[in-house]
């Protein structure tokens, strides 16, 4: 039943709600950060990784840790990045903050669209065990 | 006796999925994968509550993996609760029967 | 809480400029101060951020280091007759350079409604991520 629950494209959902989620703490530290000396922004890496991981054929199996509230191999998930490329501004800083609200505006969509694509797959999964009724 | 087609409306991967695994062996076959399905569906649900108690504490560091978890086990709960319906509407129907 | 630390992290931000806005009200109501209730010369204070980080080295915002007052030379005056005046009739007034407080007042007020933005955006999330299997 794990197998059914846990596909790949579930998998994959909950990968991203994970990259997703973490993006959102990390834009948030950049912004409380934009007028900090010297301060480089951090970015979250997924997508790229995931891409690469979707090639293969199946998803590697690493062993996770019990307290995982998901079945999700860690090596699957996202990545916390410096930025350290230099900026225009004399302070050191280089959160754009423009940028950091579009990206934002950006993760906070995709979030949603995702939410709503697992449900999806919720709502198929009941319909098909409740044979259409209801 | 063997007791295919558990259930005509499930998917095709599903239903080979059954299929495959009542093997018309043994009786006995068919009672382990309902107590290991019945032990996943548990496992599930424990899951759950633990998911249930972090979000209680707010020690759930993303609220949607908790939710995730319940859901999940809620479905489990669900199909397993419909295939013990089924089997239970199969031996009925089997019992109904005039020789 | 930890899946509330995105917001805490928002309010690290708010709390900052917030900090900021206030020392810089300061400067601007003391622009004139050639004596403080210490007797001494109004300084022109300024915030030091720092990025706070948890012990994971994961990002949890900002905090302001320390207040600073700033020890650059002060604005001197001639006016024999100000009670402040020194032996040569010159009157020391603080460093204050009311556009450099004005463009501070402006970056840090954007900074305080990007922060605003940024916590309602996780709040959002979090809002969404409660409708999961609910149909």
């Amino acid at each position: 039943m794990n197998k059914l629950l846990n596909d790949r494209t579930s998998l994959v959902l909950q990968l991203a709600l994970n990259a997703a989620a973490e993006r959102q703490r990390v834009t948030a530290h950049n912004v409380a950060n934009v007028n900090t000396p010297q301060f480089k922004r951090q970015v979250v890496l997924f997508e790229e990784k995931l891409k690469q991981a979707l090639q293969e054929p199946e998803l590697p199996l690493a062993r996770t840790h019990e307290r995982h509230l998901d079945n999700i191999p860690r090596t699957l998930g996202h990545e916390v990045i410096t930025d350290n490329s230099t900026s225009m501004r004399t302070d050191g800083n280089n959160v754009d903050i423009e940028r950091e609200m579009v990206l934002l505006s950006m993760n906070q969509l995709h979030f949603n669209a995702v939410t709503q694509a697992l449900n999806n797959r919720y709502s198929i999964f009941r319909y098909v065990i409740q044979e259409g009724r209801r | 006796m063997e007791i295919k087609n558990i259930n005509p409306f499930l998917p095709a991967e599903w239903q080979k999925k059954a299929e495959a695994s009542t093997e018309p062996a043994a009786a006995g076959h068919f009672g382990n994968l309902l107590k290991k399905a019945l032990n996943h569906v548990n496992e599930l649900q424990l899951k759950a509550e633990a998911a249930a108690i972090d979000l209680a504490l707010g020690e759930v560091e993303d609220v949607h993996q908790a939710m995730i978890a319940m859901e999940q086990a809620k479905l489990a709960m669900e199909l397993t609760v419909q295939v013990r319906n089924k089997i239970v509407d199969a031996y009925q129907e089997i019992m109904r029967m005039q020789i | 809480m930890k899946m509330f630390q995105t917001m805490r992290t928002s309010a690290s931000g708010l709390a900052a400029e917030r900090l900021r806005l206030d020392l810089i009200a300061s400067n601007i109501a003391n622009i004139s101060t050639t004596r403080t209730e210490s007797g001494e010369l109004y300084r022109r204070k300024t915030a030091v951020f720092a990025a706070e980080l948890a012990k994971s080295g994961a990002g949890q915002g900002v905090r302001v280091a320390a207040i600073e007052e700033q020890q650059t030379d002060p604005r001197w005056e001639y006016d024999p007759t100000h009670p402040d005046a020194n032996a040569d009739g010159y009157v020391a007034y603080p460093n204050i350079n009311l556009l450099q407080e004005m463009t501070d007042l402006i970056t840090a007020t954007r900074a305080y409604e990007a922060n605003v933005t940024v916590l309602n955006a996780g709040k959002s999330m979090f809002l969404k991520a409660l409708e999961i299997g609910r149909g």
